[in-house]
């Protein structure tokens, strides 16, 4: 059967293999390539339009087929775990695709086009070898859950603001040394990772992100933090740790929520330390 | 393994000293963990098992569910655990995880039962658990049987389906552990607000496995999550036999790995929502020592020390802990595989009729003790053998057996025993497309060509076919091929340590003796040649008998 016509008599939507998937090209809505020893992926893939699910994760890819953008109905992406070195051109034309997952490859870079990719919703990337994200990346408008950690960003795009819909975002293990002035606007953001960067001072505006709970800011060059994250009224975990502190702004003592704070490995003075205690007696602090 | 009540109750956690060598028991004649090893090689086609052991497959991928409208058993068998029904050993549940992605995650739920006459095992109903309640689950890796008999299945990633709090009740979706009770085959609630939790207080990570103590109240987890990540962690609940509540702490070596012999527990906040999502976050900033892929843990019925594997470098660790009440531990040192001055570690295994130096390799993944301490490893990666390491082993005195070689591209996966150690529960997790069919105890035909549940046991005590006889090696090597065969021979190669008579029959799958051929076999290597010109197409099994072996090998006549 070919194309439309095997609607009446569908195979179960799930594949683990492209030869039968083709075979079927219309009825296929989920397959499961996974750990197959994969280092070429046929261009034959583009025929599957009906898929909406493709896992391509644990195998050795290390190109796609420019026309595995043609699958204009994926919603979800595995790539993770392969050797892929760079992405199709025209990665942006996946206008449906809510979940790219392409962590643990050795990209560079996102390609200009990724613009297009307006229904993104889970971007996960970490361990690649990215150092700038394009400005472009603004445009994803719906993004929730963003993991760049383990790369080798340099800088954020100031478009990154543009974010309105974040609640978690993961930069962890990078080389960034200042943020977006305007990271404040991300007014849903609930999670934010920064740790091991190079941090030496935190915009001011990030004292905006009203929705935040968890703030990891450990492994960074930080002095001082900003008074302005007394406004972070939700935040229940301030992780600190391997920075060079001296002391917490007075103004944390506001943050009701706020139980677990870890300090270890700065410079607080043992005065330091119990003012800081006595100023949040309804936190944990580990020194 | 996912010890059972029974494995556990000598597990008593406690003690600080130094232990002295444990001398390895002389195991009954008749006990499951009492064989020859197998010939290492690389993966065959089929199970390859002592010779004095057989096997029934229980359960393979997509065979269908109980009630149609479920459809079918997902693939990517992993967990494989046997929970009793009232400490029965011939009547209980097989939980199987599915450590799939997408929509092939999930976990199915067998009801099964010993026959005594037939001497086999028969599937009553396959269910699939309904995670539905609690947003799915994602990559369910292994488990285990807690000791009131149901399943904690775990979650082997924190994402990556959808990778947040869909639900908005303040935890993210994947990432924990998961509760079940086999008799309904639902998630359990934790909380008593009449609705299924998952176990947030156990922390969000990367699980790989769990195994709960004797006293119900002490359990020890594992994260397969990288170099940076990968933490042991102890929880002590509150209430013995409720994992909902508890104190969580992750463990931290004093000292470097390989040098450091002692630790502390670390308790790690997990008293709200944000805090339980960030387990791996707080493990890390308060200084919790990373193993590179922590996979199982398991407590020793003999000694109560607590060993766990590190897939990465390929070892296993060991420490005695002070149990529900105590924050630290001693003793902390490899117990067997690679060490950090010898990354190739090998041991000779001795197969009967030859001994062979075998390289550990890498990827020691699940661990199963028996009650006498025997430890079963085994492997995903290196050659993805079941290995048995004896109580007694040392590193400069090692007592280690190869029990299983696995079918073609599996890695084994489980694995429990039952209460009375008669049987053996393994799955051969997505094998190969394999083409070559093995008789099971069940007389029935398997391919290991997509995921299989089996159950091991002796022969006498599984199937009636061999349980007269006495258990007789098998010659050291014996393969057939073609096989499939549709030429007019089928060429046998063996080697066998003698010369000797032999006798060639074989036999149809209704068990009739459709030809047969003396022959005589010398030393060494030996090639014959079997008409099979005039069998009609089907399976057959060729048995090969000498005076001191008896070697069956199944092949398809097409």
């Amino acid at each position: 059967m070919q194309g439309n016509t095997c609607l009446a008599q569908c195979p179960p939507k799930t594949s683990f293999s492209l030869t039968q998937s083709l075979q079927q090209p219309a009825c296929i809505k989920e397959l499961n390539l996974r750990g197959q020893s994969l280092e070429l992926l046929p261009p034959s893939i583009g025929q599957l339009r009906s898929l909406r699910l493709l896992f391509l994760h644990e195998n050795h890819l290390r190109h796609l087929p420019e026309n595995l953008t043609a699958l204009d109905s994926l919603r979800v992406l595995f790539l993770n775990k392969n050797s892929l070195l760079d992405l199709p051109a025209s990665l942006g034309n996946m206008r449906r695709l809510r979940q790219l997952q392409i962590e643990q490859n050795m990209l560079t870079e996102l390609p200009p086009s990724v613009a297009g990719l307006d229904s993104l919703r889970y971007l996960l990337s970490a361990y690649n070898n990215f150092t700038s994200l394009p400005e472009e990346v603004g445009q994803w408008n719906q993004l929730e859950y963003c993991d760049v950690s383990h790369n080798q960003l340099l800088f954020l795009p100031a478009s990154v603001n543009r974010w309105g819909n974040l609640r978690y975002l993961y930069l962890n293990d990078n080389k960034l040394q200042q943020l977006p002035a305007r990271l404040g606007d991300l007014a849903r953001l609930e999670e934010l990772n920064l740790s091991n960067n190079q941090l030496e001072e935190l915009p001011a505006s990030l004292g905006e992100c009203q929705n935040l709970k968890v703030l990891i800011l450990s492994g960074n060059q930080l002095r001082a933090l900003p008074k302005s994250l007394g406004k972070l009224t939700k935040l229940e975990m301030l992780i600190l740790n391997d920075n060079q502190l001296t002391t917490l702004p007075r103004s944390l003592s506001k943050l009701k929520q706020l139980k677990t704070i870890i300090v270890k490995q700065n410079a607080f003075t043992p005065a330091a330390r119990r003012q800081a205690e006595t100023t949040l007696p309804g936190a944990k602090l580990y020194f | 393994m996912k010890p059972t009540s029974t494995l556990l109750l000598a597990a008593l956690l406690g003690g600080g000293k130094a232990l002295a060598q444990v001398p390895c028991p002389t195991l009954p004649a008749d006990h499951i963990s009492r064989f020859t090893s197998v010939e290492p090689t690389t993966q065959p086609q089929d199970l390859r098992i002592p010779s004095t052991h057989t096997f029934q497959m229980l359960a393979q991928g997509n065979m269908p569910y109980t009630n149609a409208a479920d459809g079918n058993m997902l693939e990517a068998f992993d967990f494989t655990g046997y929970a009793p029904i009232a400490g029965s050993s011939t009547n209980g549940y097989l939980s199987i995880n599915h450590e799939g992605s997408g929509t092939t995650s999930g976990v199915s739920m067998l009801s099964l039962n010993f026959n005594a006459a037939t001497k086999l095992w028969n599937v009553t109903a396959k269910h699939p658990v309904n995670f539905g309640p609690v947003t799915g689950t994602i990559n369910n890796c292994s488990g285990t049987v807690t000791p009131w008999s149901t399943i904690v299945t775990c979650e082997e990633n924190t994402g990556p389906t959808t990778p947040t709090d869909t639900n908005n009740d303040g935890y993210m979706d994947s990432g924990w552990n998961v509760e079940i009770d086999p008799v309904t085959h639902t998630v359990k609630d934790q909380n008593g607000d009449g609705t299924p939790d998952k176990l947030w207080k156990m922390g969000r990570l990367k699980h790989e496995n769990i195994v709960v103590a004797a006293d119900q109240r002490t359990a020890y987890e594992g994260a397969d999550d990288g170099s940076s990540n990968s933490f042991v962690y102890k929880y002590v609940a509150t209430t013995p036999g409720q994992l909902g509540n508890g104190t969580l702490y992750a463990l931290q070596l004093n000292g470097a790995i390989g040098t450091g012999t002692t630790g502390t527990w670390i308790v790690i906040p997990n008293s709200t929502p944000a805090e339980c999502n960030n387990t791996t976050a707080a493990a890390r900033a308060l200084g919790a020592t990373s193993f590179n892929g922590v996979e199982d843990i398991e407590i020793s019925p003999l000694t109560g020390q607590v060993y766990f594997t590190a897939k990465g470098p390929g070892t296993i660790y060991r420490f005695t802990d002070t149990g529900a009440t105590g924050t630290t531990f001693s003793n902390f040192e490899i117990f067997a595989g690679n060490t950090p001055t010898n990354t190739a570690q090998a041991y000779n295994i001795n197969y009967g009729t030859g001994t062979i130096s075998e390289l550990w390799r890498t990827g020691n993944d699940n661990l199963t003790f028996d009650s006498q301490g025997n430890l079963y490893v085994l492997q995903d990666g290196g050659r993805n053998h079941v290995w048995l390491i004896k109580p007694c082993h040392t590193q400069a005195n090692p007592a280690v057996e190869v029990f299983a070689v696995t079918p073609a591209g599996c890695e084994p996966t489980g694995m429990t025993f039952s209460p009375d150690e008669r049987f053996i529960f393994i799955s051969m997790q997505s094998p190969d497309a394999n083409t070559l069919a093995t008789v099971d105890a069940a007389g029935q035909s398997v391919v290991f060509n997509k995921s299989t549940a089996v159950v091991i046991a002796r022969k006498g005590v599984l199937g009636t076919a061999l349980s007269t006889k006495g258990a007789q090696a098998e010659l050291a090597k014996a393969d057939v091929y073609p096989n499939p065969v549709n030429g007019s021979e089928l060429t046998l190669q063996l080697s066998h340590n003698q010369k000797e008579a032999a006798t060639l029959t074989v036999y149809n799958t209704l068990g009739a003796r459709v030809f047969e051929q003396a022959a005589t076999l010398n030393q060494g290597q030996n090639t014959l040649k079997l008409p099979v010109s005039k069998l009609t197409n089907g399976h057959y099994n060729l048995v090969i008998t000498t005076a001191t072996t008896t070697t069956t090998r199944p092949f398809i006549k097409q």
